[in-house]
């Protein structure tokens, strides 16, 4: 088993520099193989970034799409997935943002003091039952645009603060601040869901 | 030791200490319960949310990429909208003088020679959206986020401009539509120059072309456009004849509507229909970015306003269409305004 995943993922190493090349030159054939590599990641980026799966759903797509179309002019030389990244997190922030200013949707945060504490035993004992990943999820959408990528790409994707500074563009010294915020954000709402102190 | 900060703590667990403070830090924890509890705590928030993903069908995904790749490219569908954008104008032209002719809301809106149809080039700078994001206080979270955003977006290979932003751009005057009226109808061979409305054919400005186009509603001898066209062609490198090649991206058109597409007019349509606006003026905004939905066949603007024109009989109506250019987008914008409501 292990010894297929890795000659899988040697196998997949191998493939996507020429899948690239190709694809840049227009190779629709190509572009579906890496859209075939990388769909379920980028989909997953998505869902976490949204709130309901019609939206990841357009949200995913759209993403591909844009990539399609600026694949010509894409350097062989960076990384494909973190530019992938890229495209994704922005079409779902735009997309956050839209639905914000058509007022379906409202951002809470709070952090301060009250994130620095570690949550009550009581509340440590809930988070065996899955009313925490639901109290997770919900403090995780009320998250805004910004928190919530940084969250999405270091939590659920398990990216590096330099992957994450490259991505979205922004210092190494942000997406930390970014980060505690996030983090303080979502635990003070958990705590508050389950009735624990944060 | 005292206790390390919550940033430290969150720098350790994410594995993104220096070497020695690494080691000061383990050596803390391994004593103090509070700082323990707070690590654990969070890796256990972590981990329940990372865990409770489960991937869709792998159906879905195929169907996904089923829809991707059948897209036609980019530039292609570019050229299908100006040529929607063309039907339109020529369509309602046509409109006004053969089929509502004779004393018909539609027909007093032509007799004021009020321009209908504005055509906007250029693209949106990327300032105008940071000057939007910065202006909505809900999204602003700090000045930085707004710098950087902008920074975020322009670097993007094709971010979604902000929607409002678009339209206010390079208005260009009004052109002149001029058509043949030998097979439309039946009415004659007389030849029509409506003012005000105008023609956007895609083609070198005051360049009419020879072809006769058979559109079902109307024929065109020759479509001319004299303002402005031209530089919204160079700024796309959509340039060539006229008509000609209206005509042929309306041919491609044909087949570029998908299902979600048609739906969602369908569902303005509809909104129109159960809900005439309450004041004199109704925006139906069909903003379309690039891939999600960009491309309207002829028919389906034709049933659009055909539709409208029913559910307002007896209303003035005015038809505003706006066009804005992207680097791969065309936008579409149109504003219905009923008036004597």
């Amino acid at each position: 088993m292990l010894f297929h995943l890795v000659y899988l993922m040697t196998a997949v190493a191998l493939e996507e520099p020429e899948l690239l090349r190709r694809a840049v030159q227009g190779d629709r054939e190509a572009f579906g193989e890496i859209v075939r590599l990388y769909e379920k990641r980028v989909f997953r980026v998505a869902r976490r970034m949204c709130r309901c799966d019609d939206d990841a759903w357009d949200i995913t797509q759209d993403a591909f799409m844009k990539a399609m179309n600026a694949m010509p002019s894409f350097n062989t030389d960076y990384r494909f997935f973190t530019w992938m990244y890229r495209i994704v997190t922005n079409t779902a922030i735009n997309q956050s943002r839209s639905s914000a200013r058509r007022g379906e949707v409202e951002f809470q945060e709070s952090w301060g003091s009250e994130g620095q504490t570690a949550l009550a035993d009581t509340t440590v004992q809930e988070m065996e039952s899955g009313l925490l990943v639901e109290a997770v999820k919900k403090a995780v959408e009320k998250l805004s645009p910004a928190l919530r990528s940084v969250f999405v790409l270091r939590v659920d994707q398990e990216l590096s603060y330099e992957e994450i500074s490259e991505i979205l563009g922004i210092a190494v010294g942000t997406v930390m601040s970014r980060l505690n915020r996030a983090r303080a954000s979502v635990r003070t709402a958990v705590a508050a869901e389950l009735g624990g102190e944060p | 030791m005292s206790c390390p900060d919550r940033d430290e703590l969150m720098r350790w667990l994410d594995g993104e200490l220096p070497e020695g403070r690494r080691t000061e830090l383990e050596a803390h924890l391994g004593s103090c319960a509070k700082c323990r509890s707070l690590i654990e705590s969070q890796k256990l928030i972590e981990k329940v949310w990372r865990d409770s993903w489960q991937d869709p069908d792998d159906t879905a995904f195929e169907m996904m990429r089923r829809g991707i790749l059948s897209r036609p490219p980019w530039w292609k569908r570019q050229r299908t909208w100006f040529a929607v954008a063309a039907v339109f104008s020529v369509y309602f032209g046509v409109r006004v003088f053969f089929l509502d002719g004779s004393g018909t809301p539609m027909a007093r809106y032509a007799e004021e020679a009020t321009p209908t149809v504005t055509v906007t080039g250029g693209r949106p700078p990327a300032e105008d959206s940071s000057v939007e994001e910065a202006e909505e206080p809900e999204m602003l979270l700090e000045e930085e986020t707004v710098v950087e955003q902008a920074a975020m977006d322009e670097d993007s290979p094709s971010p979604e401009p902000v929607e409002e932003a678009v339209f206010e751009e390079e208005i260009l005057s009004p052109a002149t539509v001029t058509f043949s009226a030998a097979e439309a109808e039946g009415t004659g061979d007389e030849l029509l120059e409506v003012s005000g409305l105008a023609g956007l054919t895609g083609g070198a400005a005051s360049s009419p072309d020879d072809e006769t186009e058979e559109q079902g509603y109307f024929s065109t001898e020759s479509v001319s456009s004299s303002a402005g066209v031209g530089a919204a062609d160079a700024s796309i490198g959509y340039g060539g004849g006229g008509s000609v090649q209206v005509s042929r991206a309306l041919e491609e058109s044909q087949d570029c509507l998908n299902q979600s597409e048609s739906d969602e007019i369908r569902s303005v349509v509809m909104d129109c229909a159960a809900s005439p606006p309450a004041g004199p003026s109704y925006l139906v905004t069909a903003v379309f970015p690039d891939g999600t939905s960009d491309t309207l066949l002829r028919e389906e603007w034709i049933d659009l306003f055909a539709m409208l024109d029913s559910i307002w009989t007896g209303e003035d109506i005015t038809l505003e269409l706006d066009a804005s250019l992207t680097e791969d987008t065309l936008y579409l914008r149109c504003l219905i305004e009923v008036t004597g409501y």
